[in-house]
């Protein structure tokens, strides 16, 4: 059993699920264009406390401007964000916990695993990118799951509205918005940001089959059509999950679903 | 008492009680509360039906009230779950018994506005009534999952605005009546929705407002379903929200009616009608 969602007194877009026997790994999600730290995942929180894979796991749910702000900008905060979790993790956590589940002193995460949405998939690849090249240590603690991932293009105008509503009907709206973002250009197929991505994590990661850099699975919707579902080089090749679309391809409604099932087999 | 348990009141204390704005009313009510016919409570804790409630200073104590009934609310639900001590510790039973106790205070949510759960909370350590609390691990789960939708529910400032209309205030000049109009109009709702002007951001958070509650209802929903077995905890987690689905529920059925006729995407919308079956209070 993990304790209720809070907010980390560090970051407050973003929640917590704290695992009440921790075993000092995490599992943090990263939610995509116009996303929000929890609803993205929905029901995650909910089922993944209750598997055995996941009874020791802290849930992390990362929260950013996620419909305005810069990709490499939201690269470069989600990277602060791993840096201070991998150094400062006691002081984190038991910041947020009563005094009788404080974690006890020298606690601190071993392994991460990143799952990433649509647009938080590039943006969890530039910062881990950025931390390969920085040579942080913790780097080669991470690993990624990606889920409908933006990494070769989107069209982001068609999911404006729908992500800020939450209902898809929105979607028939779209055409009529004037709607200004940065992303829509650096999510575009042929976005400079994505081709740069994919230059350089290739020149990183040369010729291994294995790597951080490079996604541990890869789910795409089967009805798909924000983002483009061509596979980023090196990257596993990806898993249709049935009957789902973009936004329900990471909301597991029971535990048998293969949005659940994917990040157990990693834990 | 055991070791969890522990846990589970430090942790909803923390939660519920120091991190929200309760301090104030434990303040006011440390300075007024020996006197059971206090005048500046029994002024603060007035029917706004009475006098106006306008004053921002006024409306901040009175929020801080209902937090403190709030967090009181929570650990009435918490011991049907069973997930925290029952009896509770004594200081916190001497605490919560004074607070409920004092006239002002039992008036303001017994009379004025009524809540059930403080009621029975009152009651409960009073030693009139007893309940079960449930043994199934189960039961300390949907009560988490409760939590955890609350807390979304409770620091979405949006809900709030929408909230604040539905009860017939304006905010930025605006009404409900604007919030109807939009709707109708997909096109101005597309653009209010993404492209905002300064003027319309009310109306903008009173519209992201409406579509978050609808999905916090369907949340909600889920919730009590699988709380089926556990009758109490269910209709404790239910009334936990009453005032939107039993007090001023026709009001909220008949908004939300409108809203989704007024919308020309009315497929979306009118999932709103659905709503109609949550002013039925399940049994207790």
């Amino acid at each position: 059993m993990h304790f209720p969602e809070r907010s980390l007194a560090t970051d407050k877009l973003s929640r917590a699920i704290l695992a009440r026997n921790p075993n000092g790994k995490a599992v943090v999600f990263i939610h995509g264009f116009g996303g929000n730290a929890l609803s993205t995942w929905s029901k995650f929180d909910s089922l993944l406390p209750d598997e055995i894979q996941g009874e020791g796991h802290d849930l992390l749910f990362y929260g950013y401007d996620g419909l305005r702000s810069d990709m490499v900008s939201s690269a470069t905060l989600f990277l602060q964000f791993l840096d201070e979790l991998f150094s400062r993790g006691e002081e984190i956590v038991n910041s947020v916990l009563p005094p009788a589940a404080q974690r006890p002193s020298g606690f601190a995460f071993s392994e991460i695993l990143i799952a990433a949405h649509s647009l938080g998939a590039p943006v969890a690849r530039w910062a881990l990118l950025m931390a390969h090249d920085q040579q942080r240590k913790w780097v080669s603690r991470t690993q990624m799951v990606l889920f409908a991932p933006a990494h070769r293009g989107a069209n982001v105008v068609k999911i404006a509205l729908l992500s800020v509503t939450g209902f898809r009907a929105m979607q028939v709206l779209a055409g009529f918005a004037r709607f200004h973002s940065p992303l829509i250009d650096q999510l575009a197929p042929d976005s400079l940001y994505l081709k740069e991505l994919q230059a350089r994590v290739s020149a990183a990661v040369g010729n291994a089959t294995s790597h951080y850099l490079l996604a541990k699975a890869v789910l795409i919707a089967q009805r798909e059509h924000v983002v483009i579902n061509l596979p980023f080089p090196g990257d596993p090749y990806p898993i249709a999950v049935p009957d789902s679309d973009h936004f329900s391809v990471c909301k597991p409604q029971s535990p048998t679903d293969s949005p659940l099932r994917r990040i157990c087999d990693l834990l | 008492m055991t070791p969890d348990e522990v846990i589970n009141l430090q942790d909803i204390e923390r939660l519920f009680l120091y991190d929200q704005p309760t301090s104030e009313a434990v303040e006011i009510f440390n300075e007024h509360g020996s006197d059971p016919r206090s005048l500046f409570l029994h002024d603060l804790l007035r029917w706004h039906g009475s006098v106006a409630i306008s004053n921002p200073a006024e409306i901040r104590k009175r929020k801080s009230f209902d937090c403190l009934l709030n967090f009181y609310s929570i650990v009435e639900i918490g011991l049907y779950a069973g997930y925290l001590p029952d009896p509770l510790p004594d200081d916190l039973r001497a605490t919560a018994l004074n607070h409920r106790s004092h006239p002002a205070v039992s008036n303001f949510y017994e009379r004025y506005y009524p809540q059930f759960l403080p009621y029975l909370l009152r009651r409960r350590l009073n030693g009139e009534i007893t309940s079960t609390a449930s043994s199934d691990a189960n039961a300390g789960r949907l009560f988490v999952d409760f939590l955890n939708l609350t807390t979304a529910y409770s620091r979405d400032a949006n809900i709030r605005t929408f909230e604040w209309l539905l009860d017939g205030g304006s905010r930025g000049g605006i009404g409900l009546k604007n919030l109807i109009t939009l709707l109708g109009d997909p096109e101005e709702l597309a653009r209010v929705l993404l492209e905002p002007r300064r003027y319309e951001l009310d109306l903008n958070g009173a519209t992201r407002g409406f579509y978050g509650f609808l999905a916090f209802c369907a949340d909600l929903r889920d919730v009590l379903d699988r709380a089926r077995e556990f009758f109490l905890l269910r209709a404790a987690m239910w009334h936990y929200y009453a005032y939107w689905f039993e007090i001023i529920g026709a009001r909220v059925a008949h908004t939300l009616r409108t809203l989704s006729g007024a919308s020309r995407i009315g497929k979306v919308l009118r999932i709103a009608a659905k709503y109609n079956r949550w002013f039925h209070q399940p049994q207790m």
